[in-house]
């Protein structure tokens, strides 16, 4: 019964049926089959969203939503130009570095993508980048968006595997500096080969001045995490605070607008309909999931190839790899979390270990044919085919791997800060 | 032809406003006024159900839903236009049985009083019901009704972590 009902859902799901449908036909179907009253699916549904840990999903989305309406890109941009711009292939190393912050004001590679590469990709074209190298660049480094806090997708894992988003905002962070270092790595590697230009090391003076004018985009990372950490809030509240930070920076500014704040609400409303529509469909799915032992049967499964935790991590994240290709990142998180985490606690894998990887994965599917959706945005900017887009991300695929096999090898770099912090 | 779920859209927001409002009350309230308040929470949670069923009825709107369209874009215009409508009967018959089914556990839950609100849990179940026929209403109206460009089309809002976008793409 469980097998037709997982059949059932991937055949949908390949015919385009919307994630909430596919899901919520797939768990009627096996309610039908196993004479279940179907009414059950409307309380689980309901109850699903009924939690307070729930409300830090849309209020991360309105956080990071506001604070892109601050406009801080330009900022940003300035802070990490005096702080790395010195290194061989400078606006190249500036575009990764400024991701690494900008992914600490939204958590979204899609609007880091669109926001850094609409001013770096046209000025590095201007001097003298390959506009395909330009594009790729920006698509590579936005991808670790979802790792430092505020992180919708690690709040997403949390809720769904019940681990504490506490822990997981602060695992993400080190892995978040690892898979930046990686690239920056790799492109001053490159940049030296291709005599890429670079340029003259700020002064004391010229980074003071970038450090004060960034400092704003800085601290919305410190206070969600101070806030958490010093009980001060729960997760929720904190997310809540991070609303009322953004609001008050744009005020503060004069960047943004009535009208901007206005969009941004009915935009996250729509938008976190949206993900808690198919969080409560995929509730009552992976409550079947449970029921018929699905997840035991998995790691069964799993067993009979090998015992070896490392091993077994690295197949569930090619697992995840072949997933991400072609689901969006949050839907596939959404579906598979629940079933996962059975598993992998039984291989005895760390959950906040665990979820930081899983993210990162699935988000490197925006970055690969044929549904990378920040490759589209960043061909569009720098003006380039999809064929030239796809062949300057080849090589930047080496660094994003990599920094994968990095994380999975040594589960310390995500698990010592929320360790040092909260005892283990 | 007016924008027919104007409406629905701003209540979305709406509720979302109240949400985050209630939420920051609760935080204010317990640590400058050490007066905790007893009922925010559950309003807070009882509010966004009530979104995410509504808000979920202007997306099936906008044709915003999250899917895998990789095979669909990909099969020959028949096959495209037969899944098309293959589509659209499997959300509205899901949508008829999950609405109809949900009456029955409404009325149940009506009988168990929420602990802060003076409502039931029947209530908040009741987004189910709502939500679920006003999807109906949603997914017939984009079958058969051209709509507006519209400025607050989350189907335009695809992103790889979830909907916040760049807002530039939008406009």
């Amino acid at each position: 019964m469980p097998a037709i009902s997982i059949i059932l859902l991937l055949v949908l799901i390949a015919s385009g049926l919307p994630l909430f449908f596919a899901i919520g036909i797939s768990s009627a179907a096996y309610f039908w089959m196993a004479s279940i009253d179907v009414a059950l699916m409307t309380q689980r549904m309901s109850a699903a969203i009924d939690s307070f840990l729930i409300l830090a999903i849309p209020f991360f989305f309105l956080a990071g939503e506001l604070m892109n309406a601050c406009k801080l890109t330009d900022r940003i941009i300035r802070l990490s130009r005096a702080l790395v711009g010195h290194i061989d292939g400078d606006l190249a190393q500036v575009n990764i570095f400024a991701s690494l912050i900008f992914s600490g004001l939204s958590g979204s590679p899609t609007a880091d993508t669109t926001a850094l590469g609409s001013v770096l990709i046209p000025a590095m074209k201007r001097e003298g980048y390959p506009a395909p190298f330009s594009a790729a660049v920006t698509v590579a480094s936005s991808m670790v968006g979802p790792m430092v806090p505020p992180s919708v997708a690690l709040v997403i894992y949390g809720t769904l595997a019940d681990v504490s988003i506490g822990r997981l905002l602060l695992a993400g962070i080190l892995p978040g500096g690892v898979i930046i270092f990686t690239q920056m790595a790799f492109t001053y590697a490159y940049a030296r080969c291709r005599k890429f230009p670079k340029y003259q090391r700020a002064t004391m003076g010229e980074t003071c001045r970038a450090v004060k004018e960034g400092a704003a985009a800085l601290l919305f990372p410190l206070i969600i995490i101070g806030g958490i950490l010093g009980g001060v809030f729960s997760p929720t509240e904190a997310a809540a605070v991070a609303v009322l930070y953004a609001l008050c920076l744009g005020f503060l500014y004069k960047t943004v607008k009535v009208r901007d704040i206005a969009d941004a609400i009915v935009k996250t409303g729509l938008g976190s309909a949206r993900i808690l529509s198919i969080i409560a469909a995929a509730s009552t799915f992976s409550w079947i999931m449970v029921r018929e032992r699905v997840p035991q049967a998995i790691a069964e499964a799993i067993s009979t190839v090998s015992d070896d935790p490392t091993i077994v991590f690295f197949l569930i994240v090619a697992m995840l790899l072949g997933v991400g290709l072609l689901m969006v990142a949050s839907s596939a998180e959404i579906v598979l979390t629940p079933i996962l985490a059975p598993v992998i606690a039984h291989f005895g894998i760390d959950p906040v270990h665990f979820g930081v990887v899983m993210v990162f994965t699935l988000i490197v599917g925006g970055a690969t044919p044929p549904v990378g959706v920040l490759m589209f945005i960043a061909q569009d900017i720098a003006e380039i085919s999809h064929g030239q887009m796809v062949r300057a991300m080849l090589p930047y695929y080496v660094p994003i791997a990599l920094a994968i096999i990095l994380l999975i090898l040594f589960p310390q770099v995500s698990l010592f800060l929320p360790n040092l912090v909260f005892g283990s | 032809m007016p924008n027919l779920l104007l409406p629905l859209r701003w209540l979305t927001a709406a509720l979302l406003s109240v949400v985050v409002v209630v939420t920051l009350l609760q935080i204010v309230l317990r640590y400058v006024f050490n007066a905790p308040l007893i009922w925010s929470e559950e309003l807070a949670r009882f509010l966004t159900v009530w979104m995410t069923f509504l808000g979920a009825a202007v997306v099936c709107y906008d044709g915003g839903h999250l899917n895998v369209d990789v095979f669909l874009q990909a099969a020959p215009a028949p096959v495209k236009r037969v899944l098309h409508w293959f589509n659209a009967i499997a959300s509205l018959s899901f949508l008829a049985l999950l609405g109809w089914t949900s009456i029955t556990i409404v009325k149940i839950d009506m009988m168990s009083e929420l602990s802060a609100l003076p409502l039931t849990l029947g209530h908040l179940r009741l987004a189910v019901t709502v939500g679920s026929f006003a999807m109906i209403a949603a997914i017939l109206a984009r079958l058969f009704h051209r709509r507006p460009p519209d400025k607050f089309n989350s189907a335009q809002a695809e992103a790889t972590c979830g909907p916040p976008c760049d807002p530039e793409d939008t406009e």
